[in-house]
């Protein structure tokens, strides 16, 4: 005997509607605080958006400042495409919770009428998720409304035809699909941007009255592409096996578990344990030197292993020249910072299991700090060598001698260093400790601390060089670095 | 008498009012195994925990090699191999990577040999590719457990090792357990296992838990 999907999913509706305590208008009256949160701060945010674009409009009249400003939205939306379709990939983008992965899936039911729901949301949600994304930006930059609606349209459509792509290698189970190379496509079409406004090129990026038609045309076409994508899925999911569907279901509640507490560290550990896990087998590589250098050393490993990783820390280097190049002037200093800060954290996957397992610092014959430390040194020499290389940006913006500017140049990559050492190192909310009251129940006191866990020391580390963008702040930034990675590494 | 290797005089902890260990005293000279025996509960982890230092007791003392414990001596640390439960491997680097790593860091004569007998002895040559994250629960715990056999040690203290393994690999573990009686060094278990309590222990000791204040 078969069962139709729909028969089952009647079920399991009539099973959760007959279990459950709340209706949807009683569970939103007990969350009214949280609906007003939300829309309170969404207008705040769409007032501070449109106040910056009224600052924007008198500060920036340079023609340079105009062109990189006519960038931005490009840069953010292409940024935004690539986290999108890298983490849908990662997830599936199809994806089915264990529940469903063990019961359903087994069970003698349409497979495609199961996930072709899943498939669907997923497309939409990835259009929902970019259009506020793509409306902010393109306010920032000061694009009149039709063009502001016709930029956010297109952005939103692309967002669904990318995930409407990749569920279709999903599908076809290929690893060499086109649509995988959408990610890295869009990072490089970000830097080709990036590199426009390092090197002052003036692209006349904002739309014109004259290109609104094609432009129109084209926002239509990509949504036609959502329409294909999405009836190509309706037909294809059911070739998914649970294979393909099983993995995302178990990443997405780990990660929500994370994000329910603001652990984004622990969020960090769930995706390098998923990656791995999917990756299974890699060619070992021996040998190297004895002692804790042998831990340094195997970072030297991790490199070769990802230089992807590498890639992008280079390409990252076009972010402070953009920025010197648009008047950042001290500026600069804070950008580096966070760029290194940011893009340090996949370095530190040694110095994660470190602070998160005392078994592992077990196994070596050093005492704890001495042992992390050394697991800092690889990522360190990264960053001092990114830091210098972005002194020459800083010259551009900055009136110093070439000796300070390298100073300022290293204490930058050292800061990002330590900001990326405390994001690591730093401890879970913990609950056993005394909570704060709140209308939302008791909260530990580092609940919402955690959430701005590296940016305290960037701007700390930052501000010697910010008062006083000099030799001198660069010293007394470093030093402050120095203290706090040695802090951080010896820290129990 | 040989000098013992471990020595722990007056062990005490608690838990807020529940008191888990009192006065627990053990000697274990060279070439001799100890066993801790005793419900779930009872305090063998619990007092694995303040012999290694992971755990501060109380009250009490712990001497390995006639020095008192502290973890962060290089004396103790090359001298003590500790398999508990917690360890957590790095995610990205091979099995045969983790040996490899842990044996030249304590900078091991002969390394690669050491780590390609011991590998083969456990079992995971064939997985010597393998991310940890791809292994199986009993497949890590042979891993953490030749993670203790590639380096240099005098005392060995391991927790449950059994856990998770399959009868083979049972007895692999008592064969190589005795083997390193006969090579002179000193070991400290906590087990559930009566096979592996019959066949390495020279002592037994029996915790049932305390309870109370």
């Amino acid at each position: 005997m078969t069962t139709e999907s729909r028969e089952l999913w009647a079920d399991i509706r009539h099973w959760r509607r007959s279990r459950r305590t709340l209706s949807v208008g009683e569970a939103l009256q007990d969350l009214y605080i949280g609906v007003f949160a939300v829309l309170m701060l969404g207008s705040m945010l769409i007032s501070v958006l449109v106040n910056l674009s009224d600052v924007g409009d008198r500060a920036c009249v340079a023609a340079e400042c105009a062109a990189a400003r006519s960038l931005l939205p490009w840069l953010v939306v292409g940024t935004a495409l690539a986290v999108l379709w890298s983490l849908a990939r990662m997830v599936g983008p199809v994806a089915v919770s264990p529940g469903v992965a063990g019961w359903l899936l087994p069970a003698p039911v349409d497979r495609g009428e199961l996930l072709r729901g899943r498939a669907r949301g997923t497309v939409l949600l990835a259009a929902a998720l970019v259009a506020p994304v793509a409306a902010g930006a393109a306010t920032l930059a000061g694009f009149e409304v039709p063009v502001l609606a016709l930029f956010t349209a297109g952005a939103a459509g692309l967002a669904a035809y990318g995930v409407g792509a990749l569920v279709h290698a999903q599908t076809v189970g290929r690893r060499r699909h086109p649509a995988l190379l959408l990610g890295p496509v869009s990072l490089v079409a970000v830097a080709a941007g990036l590199a426009a406004i390092a090197f002052s090129v003036e692209p006349a990026l904002s739309a014109g009255s004259r290109a609104r038609v094609p432009a129109l045309a084209g926002v239509l076409l990509v949504w036609a592409g959502v329409v294909v994508a999405l009836v190509r899925a309706r037909i294809l999911t059911a070739r998914l096996r649970r294979r393909d569907v099983a993995p995302g279901g178990v990443l997405v509640p780990g990660l929500g578990g994370a994000l329910a507490t603001l652990d984004l560290a622990l969020m960090f550990d769930v995706l390098v344990a998923h990656a791995t896990a999917r990756r299974g087998v890699v060619r070992p590589r021996r040998g190297g030197p004895r002692g804790l250098a042998a831990l340094t050393w195997r970072d030297v490993i991790r490199l070769r292993r990802h230089p992807g990783r590498l890639v992008l820390l280079a390409g990252s280097l076009l972010v402070p020249y953009a920025v010197a190049a648009v008047g950042g002037r001290v500026v600069v200093v804070l950008v580096e910072v966070l760029v290194c800060f940011v893009l340090v954290v996949p370095f530190l996957v040694a110095l994660r299991v470190l602070t998160r397992s005392s078994g592992m610092v077990r196994m070596f014959p050093t005492p704890l700090g001495p042992t992390r430390a050394a697991a800092v040194v690889v990522p360190g020499v990264l960053l001092l060598a990114h830091g210098l290389l972005s002194a020459p940006a800083l010259g551009r913006t900055l009136d110093a001698t070439v000796g300070d500017l390298a100073l300022l140049g290293a204490a930058s990559g050292l800061g990002g260093l330590a900001a990326g050492v405390r994001w690591v190192t730093g401890r879970p909310p913990d609950y056993g400790r005394p909570l704060v009251s709140t209308p939302a129940g008791g909260v530990p006191t580092n609940l919402y601390g955690s959430a701005l866990r590296g940016f305290d020391i960037a701007v700390l580390t930052a501000l010697p060089m910010l008062l006083a963008p000099t030799g001198g702040g660069a010293v007394v930034s470093g030093l402050l670095s120095v203290g706090v990675i040695a802090y951080l590494c010896g820290r129990r | 008498m040989t000098e013992a290797v471990l020595s722990v005089r007056g062990l005490t902890r608690s838990f807020g009012d529940h008191r888990v260990l009192a006065d627990l005293d053990l000697d274990v000279p060279a070439g001799r195994a100890a066993v801790l025996v005793g419900p779930n509960g009872a305090g063998k982890s619990t007092a694995l925990r303040c012999i290694t230092g992971v755990d501060e007791a109380d009250a009490g003392t712990v001497t390995v090699l006639g020095e008192a414990l502290d973890e962060r001596s290089a004396t103790i640390r090359a001298a003590l191999a500790v398999v508990m439960d917690d360890l957590d491997f790095f995610p990205d680097l091979t099995v045969v990577e983790h040996l490899d790593l842990f044996a030249r860091a304590h900078r091991t004569d002969d390394a690669d040999d050491v780590v390609d007998d011991v590998l083969e002895e456990v079992g995971l040559t064939a997985q010597s590719g393998q991310l940890p994250t791809s292994l199986s629960s009993g497949q890590r715990r042979r891993l953490a457990l030749a993670s203790a056999f590639v380096r240099p040690r005098r005392l060995l203290v391991l927790d449950e090792p059994e856990q998770r393994l399959d009868q083979e690999g049972l007895e692999w573990l008592v064969t190589r357990l005795r083997a390193e009686k006969e090579a002179g060094l000193a070991i400290l278990l906590a087990s559930h296992s009566p096979r592996l309590v019959d066949a390495v222990a020279d002592d037994v000791v029996r915790l049932a838990g305390v309870g109370g204040p």
